[in-house]
């Protein structure tokens, strides 16, 4: 079989067909990475903010023209604290101060921040009741809750995986369109020698299996030396970001595509093939 | 081995290049196939090697209706055929010696089995000092000599043969004849597509004579 597919195909035909592979394997690569660093530092983020909430008290105005003082800000920051002190549901309350300083010297008030990590077990319930006396107290206040922190990076975070999936998606697309014209193309090239083939008895499965083979060569080369470009770039940079997902799940991935890669090449052949074959009896 | 009834033939939709051909190819039949240029001989060759599907009318091989059969039964068929073409079609890049093994890989056979025959059938057809050379370095005789080769390695039991004498010199296209009667006598339905009315003399058999598309009697 390897001796007629190289009869068939002079074995220099396909080697583009490698380098493709190669750069595909790459760009599929990065995608993952991409993919899985949003999905890592989102959950990261969703563990760090679960449970938790956020008070903003803002400057405002108190009539058409005078905004509210930084020592209003500070006072309504005290109270909101005593309301908080003795509530059994809140574990710790921070207050958080502004770093810009340069404009509290100038007079301008700056808000201020309270962060509270709530009880786990008893967090969702005893949200609102806290909202409630906050806002009771004082109107102005944003009580902002993990729930909504969440809700604005689960959607970031959804966009850019989607991001990544569809180029993935793409790569894999724009393989079978380019593998599919470089077959076509290899089949008019060759087109007395399959037509010959043909004559003597050779099956259309068997002269796909011997394109198979002649393109499966290049196939692998591409995705061994993609995969060693891979592994000294994008693993190496897994480790030193520390972006918090194990090398092995990444292993798992890039073995993955590469099987992709070889089903592309072993699929899109038979299909092209056969295809071409079609106008022969 | 071959029947064909009322078979037609056009080439997209074109005009009929084949008209109501009807004949039989026994085992160990052997006819001439003579006509002038564009009288249709190719066209029947071509049906004759599985190359075309008839437009209109049956044929059957081996008393099977290939329009009906399978692409992969009807590839099976074909490595029952030898086809001798009038331009050779020996494979450039290829060495004289991968040309002739050509069907014998096709079917599977050893590498040991292929290197004994193709050396044995390159010694007969006195093309032995030539197997590792590339097709274009050889004489036209010699070319078509390995074309023979090919066809008739893997022992086919149909040879279909255009002008297999046209290119070859007195003496070997006898010992060529030679062969194709040997095949014939053990069984080998052989049609040869020919113009050379001596070689008809000099080897009597059935003439199938096309005359505008058309067998006459």
């Amino acid at each position: 079989m390897m001796t007629l597919s190289r009869q068939l195909i002079p074995l220099s035909s396909f080697h583009h067909v490698g380098l493709m592979v190669m750069f595909m394997i790459f760009i599929a690569c990065f995608s993952a990475v991409g993919f899985l660093f949003v999905k890592t530092i989102t959950s990261g983020w969703i563990a760090d903010i679960d449970h938790s909430m956020m008070i903003e008290l803002p400057p405002y105005m108190i009539d058409d023209e005078t905004l509210i003082d930084q020592a209003t800000i500070d006072k309504q920051t005290v109270k909101v604290m005593e309301i908080l002190k003795n509530d059994p549901v809140i574990l710790t309350s921070t207050m958080k101060t502004s770093n810009i300083s340069d404009l509290a010297d100038f007079g301008i008030a700056m808000p201020a921040f309270i962060q509270l990590t709530l009880h786990p077990d008893r967090a969702e319930n005893n949200e609102d009741r806290i909202r409630r006396n906050i806002n009771r107290i004082i109107p102005n206040a944003i009580v902002k809750t993990a729930n909504d922190w969440q809700r604005d990076i689960v959607q970031t975070a959804t966009y850019l995986k989607l991001i990544f999936c569809g180029l993935a998606v793409s790569i894999f697309f724009l393989t079978t369109i380019m593998l599919s014209a470089i077959i076509k193309a290899q089949l008019k090239a060759s087109k007395s020698i399959v037509e010959l083939f043909h004559i003597m008895g050779a099956s259309p499965s068997k002269i796909a299996s011997l394109f198979q083979i002649s393109i499966l060569r290049p196939i692998i080369w591409g995705i061994l030396i993609g995969l060693i470009i891979v592994l000294l770039t994008l693993s190496h940079l897994i480790s030193f970001l520390d972006l918090g997902f194990g090398l092995g799940l990444f292993y798992a991935y890039m073995f993955g595509v590469s099987f992709i890669f070889i089903a592309l090449g072993i699929f899109v052949t038979r299909w092209v093939v056969a295809r071409y074959l079609w106008a022969m009896p | 081995m071959i029947n064909m009834s009322h078979v037609g033939l056009r080439y997209d939709g074109g005009p009929e290049v084949l008209t109501d051909i009807s004949l039989s190819l026994k085992e160990g039949s052997f006819h001439y196939l003579m006509g002038q240029s564009g009288s249709g001989k190719t066209s029947l060759m071509r049906l004759l090697h599985i190359g075309k599907l008839p437009s209109r009318g049956d044929i059957h091989f081996f008393n099977k209706d290939v329009s009906k059969l399978s692409r992969s039964k009807r590839a099976l068929i074909r490595q029952k055929i030898g086809v001798i073409f009038q331009d050779f079609r020996l494979i450039p890049e290829l060495s004289v010696f991968d040309n002739i093994a050509l069907p014998l890989r096709l079917s599977g056979e050893s590498d040991k089995a292929i290197k004994t025959d193709v050396n044995a059938m390159a010694e007969w057809m006195g093309l032995k000092d030539h197997l590792k050379m590339k097709p274009v370095f050889l004489s036209g005789g010699q070319q078509q000599r390995a074309a023979i080769a090919r066809a008739v390695i893997a022992k086919p039991q149909i040879l279909l043969a255009d002008e297999p004498t046209g290119s070859l010199d007195d003496e070997m296209g006898l010992k060529i004849m030679g062969l194709f009667e040997e095949l014939n006598k053990k069984g080998t339905a052989i049609v040869v597509a020919t113009h050379n009315k001596n070689l008809v003399k000099a080897f009597p058999h059935p003439l199938l004579t096309l005359k505008s598309g058309e067998l006459i009697p």
